[in-house]
């Protein structure tokens, strides 16, 4: 499946990482909206047709779990793919949402993941 | 029954059988005045008797010289009545003299004196006359006068004797019954008394017996409760799991118990008499001296022993090490002297071995959480690289690559910045080095900073540089780290942790010279709920914790080991919201050390250097956090790290660092 103009939301603390995985998958086809923290990642994941959530765990304020909870209350079926540089999450917060991965696996998995979660409605 | 009541009744029982016997006597003695009289009367009466027998046979000697006179006419026959004559008349006045004595009947001598002088006148003086004449006196007249007064005299001096006989026989008869009565009353008043005695004694003995039976009953059960708490303390002291020895006042060993036995390796029969340094050699840990016995005083007065427990080498004399903790005290006699001392001896080796691995396993968790926080800063530049080298790798523009790569290599200086700050945590110093503690507490800050932003935590800092103490600086990082997380953990969002480091200079005066050493004041404060006053002395227990399974309870145990290492000091004060002050709450935990004798290290010894170090800070704080910093008192709001980094040294200054081996 091509993603041409799917709608991903990236929510991300870290500013370099942030800025490099918005090129990634822009390059990769897709529509990207970036937030720096969890409330304003709700803010545009309410008011956008977010296909799909980038999600880093560790943020100040709310972190990834959170996030992940309360998108799921709103819109549950929007596929939310967890990003951590901790290695072993607990699995409450793992459970609650469709996959996860560590940062600074290579960039084709992270790709392939995004693809595979996302809903073929076109 | 006391010695005193005792002694009255042996007197009692003494004196009561002389008492009878004193009476008794005094009754024989009465008995006896009492018969006195009797036996003179007795006397008397016989004295009578013999003199009127002697009357009597006078009488009839006189009568039968007159008859034979008359008859034959011969001068000698008339001799008995001439010998009679004088005698009869004293004895007859005798004889008057003794029974008007005796108060007897006076009438029948008086009849006998008057008819014997009737007879003498008018029948023997005319009878002898009539013979000498040589007339014949035929004259029957005197012959039956003679005759008739003969009779009559005789009839008289017959009851006169008849009278005194059965008078006599009366007085003995009295006699006798007193004498009778005498032994009556002698007899029945011995049985008497002989009753009253044994009744008495019977009593009193009993009374003596039952004291007595009394008294070795207390003996008997005083005697036991003696042995069997002399068994008490015997098993106690056996069983007691330290060593405990007991010397005279020599110093040579009297008693070993079983533990001391095992501790020392000798028998309590080997060790008996010999010397406490030869049974247990003691060495100083630190000085590696041996540690000889303890010189108490014997000044009664002065009996302040110190029973604080002295740690000490044990090396006994094959070769086996034990670490031990011992304390003396002191025996005195009751006049004050010493008598003896009493140490006891307990190994600690297992607790040190424990307290080693314990310490081992909360820097194993400390390098764990470390790990983790390694694994975070190093992920997310990694993570950049990795998807730059990706698009690089798909295909860009001349101007994007320039860019991406730029963007990579920044990334990889941070990690390998943040490799080599972490790498710094891990190197300790063998001997204690000159350090920059607010440099030390900057680069912990650093570290802890993301996670304290997280928690919406604000730190202020107002830390003075060049604030210098000899110390460990790992073993610093662990304290301060500790400190500051245990803030965290008990601050809420939007509260803040107030870090103060300042120098203290000595005040040192006239009067007393060590009143303030020089050295570094570090004090972490924060605005949680505070610590209720009743667990504040189990803080720095090893175990205590109140973060249930999250803590492992060590952390403030360890802190306090270090800063007494560091020969230093650390205080809490804690505030609980009341009613009248709700707001006014949280803990402050001040630690000072010692400016001490290290020196400062060169620049050239500094690794890493301190360019390196300020400028991992800045990597590590590239990300925009909002931490609000108030620095000696001015308030800024900027990235955390970035302006002290600029413009305060905080690199680790040590020497003679050594790596310690790699974590598993």
């Amino acid at each position: 499946m091509p993603p041409e103009g799917r709608l991903i939301l990236c929510i991300d603390d870290e500013r370099i990482g942030l800025r490099v995985r918005k090129l990634l998958l822009e390059r990769a086809g897709y529509r990207v909206l970036t937030a720096p923290d969890g409330p304003a990642g709700l803010a545009i994941f309410d008011a956008e047709p977010i296909e799909i959530v980038l999600l880093d765990y560790s943020m100040p304020g709310m972190h990834g779990g959170e996030v992940a909870a309360v998108m799921r209350q709103r819109k549950p079926l929007i596929p939310i793919l967890l990003l951590s540089a901790y290695v072993g999450l607990p699995t409450e917060i793992t459970d609650l949402v469709n996959g996860y991965l560590t940062k600074a696996d290579d960039a084709p998995t992270l790709l392939a993941r995004i693809q595979s979660l996302i809903p073929d409605s076109h | 029954m006391n010695l005193k009541q005792l002694n009255r009744l042996l007197t009692q029982t003494l004196f009561l059988p002389v008492i009878g016997l004193v009476l008794v006597a005094a009754a024989l003695g009465w008995q006896v005045l009492a018969v006195r009289p009797l036996i003179q009367d007795v006397h008397a009466t016989d004295q009578s008797l013999e003199t009127a027998r002697t009357v009597s046979s006078l009488t009839s000697n006189e009568a039968r010289g007159v008859r034979d006179y008359q008859r034959t006419l011969k001068e000698t026959t008339l001799q008995p009545y001439e010998f009679a004559m004088e005698p009869l008349v004293q004895e007859m006045n005798t004889l008057r003299d003794q029974l008007a004595a005796q108060s007897a009947d006076m009438e029948p001598i008086n009849d006998l004196i008057d008819l014997h002088n009737d007879w003498s006148e008018k029948v023997a003086t005319p009878i002898i006359k009539a013979a000498r004449d040589r007339v014949s006196l035929s004259d029957s007249q005197i012959n039956s006068a003679d005759r008739a007064d003969m009779d009559k005299m005789v009839t008289i001096e017959s009851g006169i004797i008849a009278t005194l006989q059965s008078k006599r026989s009366a007085l003995i008869d009295r006699w006798q019954q007193v004498m009778l009565r005498t032994i009556e009353v002698v007899i029945l008043s011995a049985l008497f008394g002989a009753l009253i005695l044994g009744l008495f004694a019977n009593n009193r003995m009993h009374r003596v017996s039952d004291a007595y039976q009394n008294t070795m009953g207390a003996l008997r059960s005083t005697a036991q409760a003696t042995y069997e708490s002399e068994q008490r303390l015997r098993a106690t002291l056996t069983s007691i799991g330290e060593g405990v020895v007991v010397c005279d006042d020599d110093g040579r060993i009297e008693l070993l118990n079983t533990a001391a036995q095992r501790l020392s390796g000798w028998t309590q029969a080997a060790a008996s008499h010999r010397h406490m340094e030869l049974v247990f050699p003691l060495i100083d840990e630190l000085t590696n001296e041996p540690i000889g016995p303890t010189q108490f005083t014997t000044a009664a007065q002065d009996r302040a022993v110190s029973l604080t427990p002295r740690s000490a080498l044990l090396v006994r004399s094959d070769g086996v090490e034990y670490f031990v903790e011992r304390s003396e005290a002191p025996i005195y006699d009751r006049a004050g002297y010493l008598t003896g001392s009493v140490t006891v001896i307990s190994d600690v080796t297992e607790r040190r071995r424990t307290q080693a691995a314990l310490l081992a396993s909360e820097k194993l968790a400390v390098a764990g959480r470390l790990a983790a926080t390694i694994a975070h800063e190093i992920h997310n530049p990694l993570d950049s690289v990795v998807n730059l080298l990706y698009m690089i790798k798909q295909g860009t523009s001349e101007e994007e690559r320039e860019e991406f790569v730029d963007m990579a290599q920044s990334e990889l200086a941070r990690v390998t910045n943040i490799s080599r700050a972490m790498l710094g945590m891990h190197r300790e110093s063998r001997i204690p080095i000159l350090l920059d503690i607010s440099a030390i507490m900057h680069s912990v800050l650093i570290l802890l900073e993301r996670s304290l932003a997280k928690s919406g935590i604000y730190v202020i800092t107002e830390l003075t540089p060049e604030a210098f103490a000899s110390g460990y600086p790992a073993e610093l990082r662990q304290v301060f780290t500790n400190l500051l997380t245990n803030a965290a953990d008990a601050s809420e969002p939007n509260t803040t942790i107030r870090v103060k480091i300042y120098n203290q200079a000595a005040t040192k005066t006239a009067e007393d010279e060590f009143a303030t050493i020089p050295g570094v004041v570090i004090k972490v404060a924060d605005q949680g709920s505070g610590i209720r006053p009743e667990i504040r002395d189990d803080l720095f227990r090893p175990f205590f914790t109140t973060k249930g399974e999250q803590g492992s309870g060590l952390g403030l145990w360890i802190t306090k080991g270090i800063i007494e290492k560091h020969a230093g000091t650390i205080a809490v004060d804690s505030t609980i919201a009341t009613e009248e002050a709700p707001n006014d709450h949280g803990t402050t935990f001040t630690i000072f050390l010692p400016r001490g004798t290290a020196g400062l290290p060169t620049d050239a010894e500094l690794q890493p250097s301190e360019a390196e170090v300020v400028e991992a800070a800045e990597l590590i704080s590239t990300k925009s956090s909002n931490t609000t910093l108030i620095t000696n008192g001015a308030i800024r709001t900027r990235p955390f790290g970035r302006g002290l980094g600029r413009t305060r040294r905080f690199a680790p200054r040590m020497r003679n660092d050594v790596p310690l081996p790699p974590l598993e």
